[in-house]
């Protein structure tokens, strides 16, 4: 029986606290194979380079490199995914926004405990670290392209009675950067309000909306409860939270909901749908 | 929540955590220098972050929270929104403290206590941009500053059509008065880092190449020629081998290019534990994994195979090195009880070493001859490697001076730059720990004595800023400390003046001290020219307990001093406190041995070079007169007092800056000797520092010099 080969990590971090700690975690799953550890950005530049590894986690503050320069600087020479750890603060978004930018593919919040919540942050990140290892082992590109999500319109030749008109994207993986891209390229004319439900940390989507507003033409803002839909301006539903549109009269209002227990995904672009 | 001390990762964060709090005592230290050095932020801002991710990794609820807030003020201060300032620095610094503490309490077993609140507060309001407004109401703190500027304070605080000022908000405006840096706002608590200083001392690393060069020497030396660790600025402590590293070893090993896949097994694999091979393609070079020493048998294979060929390969290895930095993985903790049992193991093995030099003379054997000079070398080398496993740099007591000075300075109102030199220098893990309060005592002592202030300084004609100078250096089995000021110095007329005062000796005997031994008076128990006494230094109890420390630990102090230049401690310490080089002499039938450090000088005795003056006998030295004195008169008890007079061996010792001439009958050599405590019921025997087994099996009492002189000199 052909065994599938192991998912080959390199994991960076500056404290070999972490650096022990990350790689407990991927290797308790017997699918994923830490082969290197860098410190810093030089070294996890240099033993990228000669590792060549499926995948490679990335913590952003560190001392020589920082994470994010050893992101561009690895995309421009291996392109290889990169998953950054990410701190959940205003700051650590800004950072992790600029690491995406910056060609990484994906973030995971930095919270690593050791509570109950741990069995299923290690899940997550072996999760996480499969999807990026097994995309790049299927795909014969060096480089994936990063999801483009299918925005979901409702559009009609002719707005009726009783309908409303709007876009809304929903994304995950790949998502954030896929937006980014979607947003620049649209006019600041666009006839229709734009709702975004993207699978983000509460501390990042203020960042995110902030970052979007500067890079597009339309108005961004994270979405507020009673914000009232206008044309060229884009929602973006708060992390942590569910969003719901509530019509009213002629225009739709926004909703900030609390996420009910139970659902993983805050915000959920289901839930928003109903 | 209990702490498991058995958590493998508790003990690991510890010694992470333990080596960030190190770094950022100095790192601190720095900043309040370079306020600016955006590297410097960026460092601390890290070291405050890594903690705040394992304690939060540990579920360490109050070390998170308290590292956390200083994060984001040094998150605030990097991105150049708000500035150093005095005031900030001494929270800063006290939340170094707090988080010390509860690196201590962890470090214990016990959970830490939150951080107080006020300081929680603190941060809070620094961690904001420096404008304006208040980002939340806080409580005001009385401003009980007692400064003249007070009513221009209060003038613009009324502008400000507010009766309620807070702290910050007066430290600013103080600032404007005075220009930043000049106020001096709350006092940061000055005692805390020794805590710190202490905490990683549980159990110490080392580091794979050591064990390395360990076993190495177990196998023969000069086969392998270990390069020097070098020294990151980063971080001190371990040393890595990178897969790199490994692999050009490998290569030098086999020849380049010899060396294939099919090799890997062989050689590489055993001695690695940590990750199997990495599946090698075809356009990769054959590798093998970071090696890791889990144990030391984990590390005997590779230690076989790296054993061989050429010189060239330190350097290769060496050039290798440079770009690793990174730490951690390749170091095993051992308990240091261990260490110490190897040492002792260590100790009895030069003791049989010493007894087969002893009948190799005798037996006049080639053969034993040969394979005892082997046996020499073996054990000389072991003694070496098992020595350096316990070696620290004196680093480790150095770090905390920067914090010391700057406190001191602060409290004292002096400006005072710190030097220090050679703080890669090891010691003996058990003299870093002794050394450290004696050195913090000699440095408050330059400070608080030795450093005039500013407005002193500025009228003697000198720079403001005084100097302290710390410098480190090892001299053959020696390691030498120095404490250099420069500020006013010692005044040897006030000194003897003093003596006479004190009662310590007659005004006719002050007289003819020479200013040298003038200056080591203040070693004397109860000599304090502090008339008054300051909670810094001046007790009169410090400095006799400094020198008596640093005796025990068989080291010597000695002072000099120029009046208004400054003055030089100096400290001579061996290399480690267990095995101690030594020259024999005999005095009636009997060994004793002489602690090679304080040996000056050996000659025949010549009795036409000998005088009586003032009843003491003394001899001329290159027309110096050293007092005199028979060891056999003091030491041996069926001595008679006429015969033997005027024979023998004269040696030279230096006992606190003075040179004394002892007779001994015969001398033996020079020899390494184990130090073995004497019993319980001879502890505590002036004169005596122990017991040895000589090379011939008898048994030799170690003198201890200064101590013999308080016995029968004084």
């Amino acid at each position: 029986m052909m065994t599938t080969p192991k998912v080959r990590v390199l994991v960076v971090d500056d404290s070999a606290f972490f650096r022990r700690r990350i790689s407990e975690m991927l290797e308790s799953d017997g699918s994923i194979e830490v082969v290197g550890f860098a410190g810093d950005g030089l070294v996890a530049q240099r033993e990228a380079r000669r590792l060549r590894p499926d995948v490679i986690t990335m913590d952003v503050e560190m001392p020589v490199m920082d994470g994010i320069t050893a992101v561009r600087n690895i995309m421009a020479e291996i392109p290889t995914p990169i998953l950054m750890f990410s701190s959940l603060t205003h700051e650590g978004a800004r950072a992790t926004l600029d690491a995406l930018d910056a060609g990484a593919v994906d973030f995971l919040p930095k919270q690593l405990d050791n509570s109950s919540d741990k069995q299923s942050s290690i899940q997550a990140l072996v999760r996480r670290v499969q999807a990026l290892g097994q995309r790049r082992r299927r795909s014969t590109l060096a480089h994936t392209p990063p999801v483009t999500p299918a925005p979901v319109r409702r559009t009609h030749a002719e707005p009726r009675r009783g309908h409303y008109e709007l876009v809304i994207i929903g994304a995950s993986t790949g998502g954030p950067m896929a937006i980014q891209s979607v947003l620049s390229a649209l006019p600041g004319s666009f006839p229709l309000p734009i709702v975004l439900i993207v699978h983000m940390p509460a501390t990042f989507t203020p960042a995110y909306a902030e970052r979007l507003n500067g890079q597009s033409r339309l108005h961004v803002k994270e979405a507020q409860s009673g914000d009232q839909m206008k044309p060229g301006h884009v929602y973006l539903a708060p992390g942590g939270k569910q969003m719901l549109l509530e019509r009213r009269g002629a225009s739709v209002i926004v909703q900030i909901k609390e996420s009910a227990p139970g659902q993983t995904y805050k915000p959920s672009v289901d839930i928003s749908f109903g | 929540m209990a702490i498991d001390m058995d958590d493998e990762i508790l003990q690991d964060f510890l010694v992470e955590a333990g080596e960030i709090l190190e770094q950022l005592n100095e790192q601190l230290v720095d900043l309040e220098q370079q306020p600016n050095d955006y590297d410097l932020l960026n460092a601390v801002f890290r070291g405050f972050h890594t903690i705040k991710g394992g304690a939060g990794f540990l579920n360490i609820e109050p070390l998170v929270e308290v590292c956390h807030r200083a994060e984001d003020v040094f998150n605030i201060l990097r991105q150049g929104q708000r500035s150093v300032d005095a005031y900030l620095m001494d929270a800063v610094l006290q939340v170094l403290d707090v988080v010390n503490e509860m690196f201590s309490m962890v470090q214990a077993g016990e959970e830490p206590n939150h951080a107080d609140d006020e300081l929680l507060q603190t941060l809070t309001s620094l961690a904001s941009a420096a404008s304006a407004e208040e980002p939340e109401p806080e409580p005001v703190q009385e401003p009980a500053v007692p400064e003249p500027a007070v009513e221009a304070v209060e003038s613009s605080a009324e502008l400000g059509g507010d009766d309620e000022i807070t702290e910050e908000e007066f430290d600013a405006l103080l600032d404007q008065l005075h220009g930043p840096g000049k106020h001096l706002g709350v006092p940061a608590a000055a005692e805390a880092p020794e805590v710190a200083q202490q905490a990683p001392a549980e159990s110490d690393d080392i580091t794979e190449e050591e064990v390395e060069a360990l076993l190495d020497e177990l196998h023969g030396k000069g086969k392998f020629n270990k390069p020097e660790p070098a020294q990151s600025a980063v971080d001190a402590t371990s040393d890595e081998i990178t897969e790199e590293e490994f692999e050009s070893l490998l290569d030098e090993l086999h020849g380049k290019g010899k060396f294939k896949a099919t090799a890997r097994p062989a050689t590489a694999a055993p001695a690695t534990k940590t990750t199997p091979p990495a599946p090698s393609t075809s356009s990769q070079p054959a590798k093998a994994p970071a090696a890791k020493a889990e144990n030391q048998p984990a590390a005997v294979p590779k230690t076989k195979a790296a054993k061989a060929p050429e010189p060239a390969r330190a350097e290769a290895v060496k050039e290798a090195k440079k770009p690793a930095a990174s730490s951690g993985e390749t170091t095993v903790r051992v308990d240091t009880a261990r260490l110490d049992d190897i040492m002792n193991m260590v100790c009895e093995l030069v003791l049989v070493r010493n007894r087969l030099a002893t009948l190799k003379a005798k037996l006049g054997d080639e053969e034993v001859a040969n394979a005892v000079a082997n046996l020499d070398v073996v054990t000389a080398d072991l003694q070496n490697s098992v020595m350096k496993t316990r070696m620290q740099p004196v680093k480790k007591v150095f770090g905390r001076f920067p914090r010391v000075i700057r406190d001191l300075a602060r409290s004292l109102k002096k400006e005072i730059d710190l030097e220090m030199h050679g703080e890669e220098t090891d010691l003996d893990k058990n003299l870093v720990e002794a050394l450290s309060d004696p050195m913090v005592h000699l440095v408050r002592n330059a400070v608080d004595h030795g450093i005039e202030s500013p407005e002193e300084r500025e009228m003697a004609g000198k720079p403001r800023k005084g100097k302290v100078i710390l410098s480190a250096a090892q001299e053959g089995y020696h390691i030498l400390l120095s404490i250099r000021d420069d500020g006013k110095g010692m005044d040897s007329s006030v000194l003897r003046r003093k003596a006479v005062e004190k009662g310590m000796m007659d005004e006719e005997a002050a007289a003819r001290l020479d200013d040298k031994e003038c200056y080591n008076l203040i070693f004397q128990a109860g000599f304090s020219t502090k008339t008054e006494i300051s909670d810094v230094s001046g007790r009169g109890v410090g400095m006799d307990v400094v020198k008596t420390r640093i005796t025990q630990m068989n080291g010597s102090v000695e002072v000099d001093s120029e009046l208004g230049k400054g003055s030089l401690i100096t400290i001579k310490l061996p290399l480690t406190l267990a095995i101690l080089p030594t020259l024999m002499v005999i005095l009636g039938s009997q060994p004793f041995a002489l602690p090679l450090a304080s040996v000056v000088e050996i000659f025949n005795l010549d009795l036409r070079r000998t005088n009586v003056v003032d009843g003491q006998l003394t001899i001329l030295v290159r027309e110096r007169a050293l007092p005199l004195f028979y060891l056999r008169k003091w030491l041996v008890k069926s001595h008679n007092s006429t015969v033997g007079e005027g024979i023998g061996h004269v040696v030279v010792v230096n006992v606190g800056g003075r040179q004394v001439g002892l007779v001994v009958d015969y001398l033996v050599g020079q020899e390494e000797v184990v130090i073995k405590p004497l019993g319980a019921l001879l502890t505590g025997l002036d004169g005596m520092a122990g017991a040895t087994i000589t090379g011939d099996g008898k048994i030799a009492l170690i003198l201890d010099v200064p101590g013999l002189m308080r016995k029968y000199v004084h």
